[in-house]
């Protein structure tokens, strides 16, 4: 029994092609439907401490470090970098956890 | 260009041009030992030490520099040095022991300051006082080392020495180092509680009182950002007076340690 005969290929010749006019119709204008399952990385921080240069290589083991927050004031929750809600330091389970106390709206800048 | 580095009697540092050094000594070799008619290749060896004090025997030449008298000198091992280079070894100590002898040492030694100093050394009226040793800027030391003769001299013969060399450029007040002025600069930590994926859906309903439960356990250390950037060392949270502090621990694995 003789085998198949092989496809015929073919080089492929692609053309120059170029963007449309501005102003045509948005195909995904705002629809949030279609990237429900995006994950979104949150953060959250204790605070900061400033220090120079000198400080900070003078820091050891064991070293204490005071942050500029209260231990009664929020914590602040970051998406990508920006400051999108505050929340009181709680444990859930094992881990550390945040109870939302502000948070920032939908087209709130 | 080498400069090599002498010590005065006195300690002070100075540098004199080698090679110019290393010729006057070369040429009062070639003059002084060609009289001898014996080496072919002068040794200069066994290494001769000057005294730097007082000197029960002191042998001294000196030579007036027009600021004031430079003195060379040494102790008779030095004679008995160019008195065996003088007779070609075949006499050690023959030419020191009469007059006329010890005169042709004199005038060795003279000549060989002369060369290095490249003015007459002329014998001084009287015998520097043995503090002068110690004490006088304007001592010259000749130093025979083993295999290679060295020259301590006076900062103003070395300037004699070393004028019409072209010096490299004068250079500015030296830099210091540059992580000295970094100290005052500040920098900011952040300790971050922890983070949390969640999906878009569920971030969009968020809203006052919800809980969100973090990647962070109770009983590890808290990561830390340095400018920005994360740091090798971790923080156990706590408080401070009214603030929240943290301790901070270079181990990742820290033993467990309740927060607050």
């Amino acid at each position: 029994m003789s085998s198949p005969p092989p496809p015929s290929a073919k080089s492929v010749q692609l053309q120059d092609i170029t963007a449309g006019t501005e102003g045509a119709k948005a195909l995904f204008p705002g629809n949030l439907e279609m990237i429900q399952g995006l994950k979104v990385g949150l953060s959250v921080t204790l605070g900061r401490s400033e220090l120079t240069v000198a400080e900070l290589f003078a820091l050891k083991e064991e070293s204490l470090l005071k942050l500029d927050k209260g231990t009664n004031e929020p914590v602040d929750i970051y998406l990508d970098n920006r400051l999108v809600g505050r929340g009181e330091l709680v444990v859930v389970g094992d881990n550390f956890g945040v109870r939302i106390t502000e948070f920032g709206k939908a087209g709130g800048g | 260009m080498e400069f090599v580095p002498y010590k005065l009697l006195n300690g002070t540092e100075c540098a004199v041009l080698a090679a110019k050094a290393s010729s006057a000594v070369g040429a009062w070799n070639a003059a002084w030992a060609g009289h001898a008619g014996d080496p072919a290749e002068v040794s200069i060896s066994p290494a001769v030490r000057f005294a730097e004090s007082s000197s029960a025997e002191p042998e001294w030449l000196a030579y007036d520099a027009g600021e004031g008298f430079v003195y060379i000198g040494g102790r008779e091992s030095s004679r008995a040095w160019v008195s065996r280079l003088l007779s070609g070894g075949s006499a050690p100590g023959a030419l020191a022991t009469g007059s006329l002898a010890a005169a042709a040492v004199d005038k060795a030694l003279e000549d060989l300051a002369a060369r290095i100093a490249g003015s007459p050394v002329l014998p001084a009226a009287a015998m520097p006082p043995p503090e002068t040793w110690l004490r006088y800027s304007g001592a010259a030391w000749i130093h025979l080392a083993e295999g290679a003769p060295e020259v301590i001299a006076d900062p103003r013969i070395t300037r004699r020495m070393l004028a019409g060399v072209p010096r490299p450029p004068r250079r500015g007040p030296p830099v210091t180092n540059p992580q000295l002025g970094l100290g005052k600069l500040p920098v900011g930590i952040d300790v971050w509680l922890g983070t949390a994926d969640l999906e878009l859906s569920v971030f969009q309903t968020l809203a006052p009182g919800d809980v969100i439960q973090l990647d962070s356990r109770i009983d590890q250390p808290l990561k830390v950002t340095v400018d920005g950037r994360n740091a090798a060392p971790r923080a156990f949270l706590g408080f401070s007076g009214d603030r929240r502090a943290v301790r901070l621990t270079g181990q990742a694995g820290a033993p467990p340690r309740l927060p607050i």
